[in-house]
């Protein structure tokens, strides 16, 4: 079917966007410039203001500062429609699984001492890191100054509350079978475990942290290539296999492409800012900083959780160095990683 | 344990992953007066593990029917040329207030302190998600086959500084995102989502349905079918609200406040829309809708609901009753004339449409014939004149006003509730002693822009249109026109012959108040 033709004909798809590509993608024409703060279409008026006095989106909700916000694009591009599709193909996988594993009775015959000590000690307050990361991420989607950013924001916090899900409900299907397991949420481990206090530290932080620049950096950046790494690759994804524990590698799994995701829109962030002509260095600069800042929070709560390590049959100071040796490789050589490090 | 009953379990748990810090305390970035209770009750449900499965079923189901058996049938060959132009107005307008909304979802999620209902609010954000790509999939989809692409194709620049959109900002958009956590949730989940989302996806799928349009109500209804849920995120919200009395009379002044603004504009905006815009006429008008889907559904029996617990319903509500017999044709007449200002074309009403709106409204005709006989006579260019120019000759154009920006010409446009007030140093204008008594709350809120009769003050109606983009590529006929016509279309030379001088109603009251002044002294 082709339209028809005549004096009113004219241009035929979303012109008003600069596709970033040769040809306008769906995920730019699903997505852009539905948030009402592009300086050219809607111009510097708010109508009505915050009580503060400050607009609705303002340039100081972070440090950072690109030419445009609206140039900012996700690598996956994600929009609600592959998103959803995704998730769903993510939880299938898992629920299939974990009932299988159930039924046939895999799940029950995993080492008792890695249920008690690793999942039920670590991956089950895990829920509660999880939810603090989402809970930061979708508030702050808010405030960012393209939406763009904001769907990327708000697709990386609902991996995170689908993340914490996937902790209860496993945790709830290994209660089922009989594995001998903590019972409670893990919320007093949460609570008072001293391995785990350092990061609920660390999470509050992520909680507090009011720059939306600063946050992605911090969470996708630094705190899940580093502590989320540590937790979920080194100790519990290295250690389930010899301890029997067969679903626990495929929910992780799924976690892990999530990260992937998250930090490859991260990653495009960061390069649009460090490639700004007019902002490039000193954007350089503030994320040079925050580098620095949370490495030192991180490098507590690796130290910490380290301690589960042993469950895995993995050397604490080991697991820290190898997570420690893969970071420089998540970030931009213009951050000069070995300053931030030193 | 049963899989439902795991599932339930699972919901239970996700309410207590909240913890009070001990570590690290942030501020409240968006502060609310209202004291939140801890214990809620969420009535969905959902795990993202739920809500996933079922939302991909309904997209497969719509972007099946829409990017498949719509195109394949030419579905839109069939659509009634008026209401696909109407069409550009929705589609532009409904997916911002649908981001608005995600955005005020996140200020909940932060003031609500409360797992259960934080779920609800995070399936919200993802269905207004949902909504605002399904809404630009559909113009993009009308932007390729509609005869008149452009206000598809162009339509979301228009989207804040349009003389109609900016009232949409002042009242809605900007008011939700950038308020109080709870009163977002009042103007949304429960005025906007409760009262106006059955008449704004339900009526009008059968308004479009009726004009051949079979494309809009497949995206629309499966919309609504989320809607739902929101009505409950909002009627759970307010609830937990009432259980703390101190919340009530802060509830009742918001309430009352959200009430007048969100109606000020919704009413005339779908009244035009419903009353103006369809070809082929559905049995009932926007004032029926309105009988049917708000007063009697939200007013009666939502609203009611909640008075038991001493929430009373808004306290302009019957005369928002009164309104919807007679705002819209005031506003019909400043849009029709306001015509080149547009990104869509009008059609002029024929006689067919003024006894329909005779039968329905007993007295129109002889309250507007003068205008509508005007505005069939000036819609073709050989006039040489436009309805504007006229209306600001005769007097000065109606004052917009600060606070909500529809223009003062409630109830109707020869006995406005119009007030020019001084207020510090400067002379503002109001629509009605409701919209200047929300403004002196809190008047910093609303000097965040230039009103767009000021901004344009002394210019020629021509330049406003090239400054405001509504000219096509060819540039020199307008977006905009008065008629559905093609054979003679408006160019900016035309409406320039016209000679058309935009001038600030507000100075020009002033400037008439002083010469007065001076003359009696």
């Amino acid at each position: 079917m082709s339209a028809e033709k005549g004096p009113l004909d004219g241009a035929r798809d979303f012109a008003y966007i600069k596709p970033s590509g040769r040809r306008l993608s769906e995920y730019e024409a699903v997505i852009m410039h539905v948030q009402p703060n592009h300086p050219e279409f809607d111009g510097p008026e708010t109508f009505v203001l915050r009580r503060d006095g400050t607009g609705a989106w303002n340039e100081d909700s972070t440090a950072l500062r690109a030419a445009s916000w609206y140039d900012f694009r996700d690598p996956a591009q994600m929009w609600q429609r592959p998103y959803i599709v995704r998730q769903t193909e993510q939880e299938k996988t898992i629920e299939r699984l974990v009932h299988h594993w159930a039924e046939t009775g895999t799940l029950k015959a995993m080492d008792p001492a890695w249920a008690a000590g690793a999942l039920g000690d670590l991956y089950v307050p895990c829920s509660f890191y999880e939810n603090g990361l989402f809970r930061s991420l979708i508030i702050t989607s808010r405030e960012t100054l393209s939406d763009l950013l904001s769907a990327a924001m708000m697709f990386d916090a609902t991996d995170k509350a689908r993340h914490a899900q996937d902790i209860i409900l496993y945790h709830l299907e290994l209660l089922e079978v009989g594995v001998k397991i903590r019972s409670d949420n893990g919320k007093e481990a949460w609570l008072r475990d001293p391995r785990l206090q350092s990061l609920r530290r660390l999470t509050e932080r992520v909680l507090a942290c009011r720059d939306w620049g600063e946050l992605a950096v911090a969470v996708n950046l630094v705190v899940e290539p580093l502590v989320s790494r540590l937790i979920y690759d080194e100790i519990l994804g290295k250690g389930a296999p010899a301890a029997g524990d067969v679903a626990t590698p495929v929910i992780l799994a799924e976690a892990a492409s999530d990260r992937k995701r998250n930090l490859e829109w991260t990653r495009a962030l960061v390069t649009m800012c460090l490639d700004d002509p007019d902002h490039g260095e000193p954007n350089r600069a503030v994320i040079g900083e925050w580098l620095r800042s949370w490495l030192d929070d991180v490098r507590t709560a690796l130290d910490d959780v380290a301690v589960f390590a042993p469950l895995a049959g993995v050397d604490p100071v080991a697991a820290v160095s190898a997570v420690l040796e893969a970071w420089p490789a998540v970030l931009d050589q213009r951050l000069e990683v070995e300053k931030v490090t030193a | 344990m049963s899989r439902a009953t795991l599932l339930d379990t699972a919901h239970d748990r996700v309410k207590d992953l909240d913890w009070e810090p001990d570590y690290v305390f942030g501020e409240a970035r968006y502060p609310t007066r209202y004291k939140i209770p801890k214990k809620t009750k969420d009535p969905f449900k959902h795990l993202v593990r739920q809500y996933c499965a079922m939302e991909r079923e309904k997209d497969d189901r719509v972007y099946g029917s829409v990017s498949d058996v719509c195109t394949r049938t030419r579905s839109v060959s069939k659509v009634q040329e008026r209401w696909g132009e109407a069409m550009k107005l929705m589609l532009t307008a409904v997916p911002v207030a649908e981001y608005a909304v995600q955005k005020s979802m996140a200020l909940l999620i932060e003031a609500v302190d409360n797992a259960e209902l934080r779920q609800g609010y995070l399936a919200q954000m993802m269905d207004e998600q949902r909504h605002y790509s399904q809404e630009y999939y559909l113009a993009r989809y009308f932007a390729k086959y509609w005869k008149d692409p452009h206000g598809f194709a162009m339509g979301i620049k228009h989207k804040s500084q349009n003389l109609f959109f900016r009232p949409f900002r002042a009242g809605f958009i900007d008011t939700m995102v950038n308020g109080d956590p709870i009163m977002s949730c009042l103007g949304h989940p429960l005025i906007a989502e409760t009262a106006y989302t059955n008449p704004l996806f339900v009526a009008v799928t059968e308004l479009a349905a009726a004009n051949g349009d079979d494309v809009t109500p497949s995206v629309f209804l499966s919309i609504q079918s989320d809607e739902v849920r929101h009505m409950a995120n909002g009627y759970a919200t307010i609830s937990a609200l009432l259980s703390e009395p101190d919340n009530l009379p802060i509830l009742q002044e918001d309430l009352d406040d959200l009430w007048w603004q969100t109606s000020r504009f919704f009413d005339p905006f779908l009244g035009v829309i419903y009353d103006y815009f369809p070809k082929v006429r559905a049995s009932r008008s926007w004032a029926e809708y309105w009988d049917e889907w708000i007063w009697e559904d939200f007013g009666g029996s939502y609203l009611a609901r909640l008075e038991p617990f001493g929430l009373r319903p808004p306290a302009t509500f019957a005369q928002s009753r009164d309104n919807v017999r007679v705002a819209q044709h005031q506003a019909a007449m400043f849009a029709f004339a306001a015509w080149p200002l547009q990104f869509f074309r009008f059609d002029v009403p024929t006689p067919a449409d003024f006894e329909w709106l005779e039968g329905k409204y007993p007295g129109y005709w002889d309250e507007n014939s003068t205008f509508w006989e005007m505005y069939e006579a000036m819609a073709d260019p050989a006039e040489g004149a436009a309805v504007l120019g006229v209306l600001g000759s005769i007097g000065r154009l109606p004052t917009l006003c600060r606070m909500c920006q529809m223009p003062a010409i409630f109830p109707k446009i020869s006995e406005p509730t119009e007030r020019i007030v001084k207020k510090g140093d400067r002379w503002e204008a109001f629509c009605s002693i409701e919209c200047e008594r929300i403004f002196d709350k809190a008047p910093h809120r609303y000097m965040g822009y230039t009103p767009f009769f000021e901004r344009y003050d002394g210019w020629d109606l021509a330049d406003i249109v090239i400054d405001q983009g509504l000219v096509r590529a060819d540039g020199k006929t307008l977006v905009g026109q008065p008629r559905l016509d093609t054979d003679r279309m408006w160019t900016v030379e035309d409406l320039r012959r016209c000679e058309v001088t935009i001038e600030d109603p507000v100075r020009l009251y002033v400037e008439e108040m002083e010469a007065e002044a001076e003359a009696d002294r």
